[in-house]
């Protein structure tokens, strides 16, 4: 393998891998733009959504084996009706102390994560792709099948949500009430409801990445924690609150984490992929796009 | 405000619930109150990526005391077990063991599923004088210097040296990679792997390591690719290697995978697929359920309980369980820790599922392994 397509075969893994930190990142975002309240809970969303579709793919319940994009589809809905059931509990915290806002998330990703391990068991399972596992081979890059399809949907999923906040009706309510709660609401736009559209479309969102991801990684209750504290750093690299922000700290954040591994040490990749991102954000304090300023009291 | 308080007070409520099953023990029935249970405890990853070895020794552990309990217990006394998870964190495996020897009050504890935690957890256990088994491999477990520590299986090198041995000699590769995660399992794995190539002369190329928790390894095995080995040696746990194992397919790799008894679990053949852990090499103490009649009568016990099949930890775990009982009913009655470990260390000739068992001044209890090689999805003897 020459130089350059060793580069390149490192920036597809890290792209790969990015795209599903973006998403998950995009939850953290969606939910810290319009409620202020950072989620650390998505971590646990993220692993739920996941067992929510996957269990479908596998015929875990009554047998019942449905194809993968029936699965995917059902996967998401089912982890945004249960966004719309948490956002009625995160509600009250919305605007409190950042103590108990970190307390209650928290709490609320350990009850998660314990009902994952009652319902489904603490050991895990590998998913067999959908799609063939044999990669394809371009210029000496192999590209695999299932990480182009993660790379791809999370693409599309990523525009489909800028163009829905931009130019729906709703999209536009939910940006009017992240930005002044109060205004939005004097302006007959239900801030509540908006708020629990938001944070399903968030936790949605962490469910189609983990969905996709499944067939490439360990499907088992622990899977968030990882993902969820690399999302939450995306988040903040990328510029907290940052629609375009959460995307590029994703993609930002799982590249430096594969260079660091193929060039720097493998032993330390996470260090090295912090530390990067502590450097950006003492010269960048707003992270790579900008803060959005989320001025509650 | 009032009901924001009730929410507050009813996530308070929550977080504590949810640290509740953590620390609650499991239990094993408790028998008629005249004859009070002996107790011994299992500590070890229940859940997290290693939550499956917690499974396993869970399995194994409880399978030979329910057998013990049916056929009347020690000196008339059922054995009771109380299960802990550390999430095979060394940290939380220390207080556990602070608690199962202070609160639980405990003759022997498993302790742990990982060579981390277990070498923590040494310390604590020759201190308050309780027999300590672990399944962990790396060498320096018994090299602590304690009276209490038994390892139910092989160390590391009882692995790798005969892996590597056979692809130097038998095989004549040259070129080998190293893959192993940064715990202590796989670094020590890596250690004796890079030991044995050094006694034949030969360098690693490449030793690359990664977070147990990772699940891409594009950049390490790139790095590898980069050096063009014959031969990839996995260090690190199943569920990894498994995935480094189809990645490094899908990548390209043409060459030899192998490793010790990681990659002779069920784990590894599911994540890696049967299609790229065909041809993979593996050793360990317990290939497979056929080897013979002792072998084929445990795994249709195992089946009959747990619905399921054993692999190399449900039978290490059992057969360290059956020293540990037999070196109780040798001490019987005077059922102490000390009294235990004495009777135990004196232990040797014992078939187990293993081999035999020659329990050794450190705390070793055996030392060979069998080569397999993967066919098929199934693990199968190899026969050079």
């Amino acid at each position: 393998m020459d130089n350059v397509s060793l580069f390149l075969q490192t920036l597809v893994g890290g792209i790969g891998i990015g795209s599903l930190y973006a998403l998950v990142a995009l939850g953290y975002s969606m939910i810290y733009r319009s409620m202020g309240l950072v989620n650390f809970a998505h971590g646990s969303i993220y692993m739920i959504g996941t067992y929510l579709g996957i269990i479908w793919y596998r015929g875990m319940v009554m047998g019942l084996q449905v194809p993968y994009g029936v699965a995917f589809v059902i996967g998401i809905l089912l982890t945004a009706g249960l966004g719309l059931i948490l956002e009625r509990i995160f509600r009250p915290l919305a605007n409190m102390d950042l103590m108990l806002m970190l307390l209650g998330t928290i709490g609320l990703g350990y009850v998660l994560d314990n009902l994952a391990v009652i319902v489904w068991g603490a050991e895990g399972f590998a998913v067999k792709s959908p799609l063939p596992e044999t990669p394809i081979m371009i210029g000496g890059v192999a590209l695999l099948p299932q990480m182009l399809l993660l790379i791809s949907v999370s693409a599309v999923l990523m525009i489909g949500l800028n163009v829905f906040l931009a130019k729906a009706k709703i999209g536009k309510a939910m940006r009017a009430a992240a930005q002044d709660r109060e205004t939005a609401s004097a302006m007959g736009i239900p801030v509540n409801r908006t708020n629990a559209l938001t944070f399903a479309i968030g936790a949605g969102l962490a469910a189609a990445a983990g969905i996709l991801a499944a067939p490439i990684v360990y499907v088992n209750p622990a899977m968030g924690s990882a993902v969820g504290l690399k999302g939450f750093a995306a988040f903040i690299l990328g510029g907290a609150g940052s629609i375009p922000g959460a995307i590029a700290g994703g993609l930002t954040f799982g590249v430096l984490e594969a260079i660091s591994a193929g060039f720097i040490s493998s032993a330390y990749t996470k260090g090295i992929a912090f530390v990067i991102m502590i450097v950006v954000l003492m010269f960048r304090p707003g992270g790579i796009v900008g803060e959005v300023t989320v001025d509650k009291v | 405000m009032k009901r924001s308080l009730v929410s507050i007070l009813l996530l308070l409520g929550m977080l504590l619930a949810a640290c509740a099953p953590a620390a609650a023990p499991t239990a094993a029935p408790q028998a008629a109150a005249s004859t009070e249970p002996i107790k011994i405890a299992i500590i070890g990853a229940m859940s997290g990526t290693n939550a499956v070895l917690g499974d396993w020794m869970k399995k194994g552990v409880t399978l030979a005391v329910e057998e013990k309990n049916k056929a009347g217990g020690i000196c008339g006394r059922p054995i009771e077990i109380v299960i802990y998870d550390d999430e095979a964190d060394p940290t939380k495996s220390v207080n556990l063991a602070q608690k199962v020897a202070t609160e639980d009050k405990v003759v022997a504890a498993w302790a742990t599923t990982n060579s981390t935690s277990a070498l923590a957890d040494i310390p604590i256990f020759a201190q308050y004088k309780i027999v300590q088994l672990t399944n962990g491999t790396n060498v320096d477990i018994t090299n602590k210097g304690s009276a209490y520590i038994f390892r139910a299986n092989p160390a590391g090198p009882a692995y790798e040296t005969p892996l590597v041995d056979f692809l130097v000699d038998t095989k004549g590769y040259k070129k080998f990679a190293l893959v192993t995660d940064t715990s202590a399992y796989g670094k020590g794995e890596a250690d004796y792997q890079t030991a044995a190539l050094k006694a034949h002369g030969l360098e690693p190329l490449t030793r690359q390591s990664y977070g147990i928790d990772d699940k891409d390894f594009t950049g390490q095995l790139t790095a590898i690719l980069q050096t063009n080995p014959e031969v990839i040696l996995f260090g690190g746990s199943e569920v990894a290697s498994g995935l480094i194992a189809k990645q490094a397919r899908q990548l390209g790799f043409k060459g030899q995978l192998a490793g010790g008894s990681a990659i002779a679990t069920p784990k590894f053949n599911e994540n890696a697929g049967a299609d790229n852990s065909e041809g993979v090499f593996a050793t360990a103490p317990y290939l497979t359920n056929d080897l013979n009649d002792q072998t084929r009568a445990f795994a249709a016990r195992y089946k009959a309980r747990w619905n399921e099949d054993p692999e190399v930890h449900g039978a290490n775990t059992y057969d360290g369980t059956q020293l540990l009982m037999m070196a109780m009913e040798k001490a019987c009655p005077n059922i102490t820790g000390e009294a235990i470990a004495a009777e135990f260390h004196k232990i040797s000739g014992y078939q187990g599922l293993q081999g035999t068992f020659n329990v050794q001044p450190k705390g070793e209890t055996i030392d060979k392994t069998q080569l397999g090689v993967w066919k098929g999805g199934k693990l199968t003897p190899y026969t050079q």
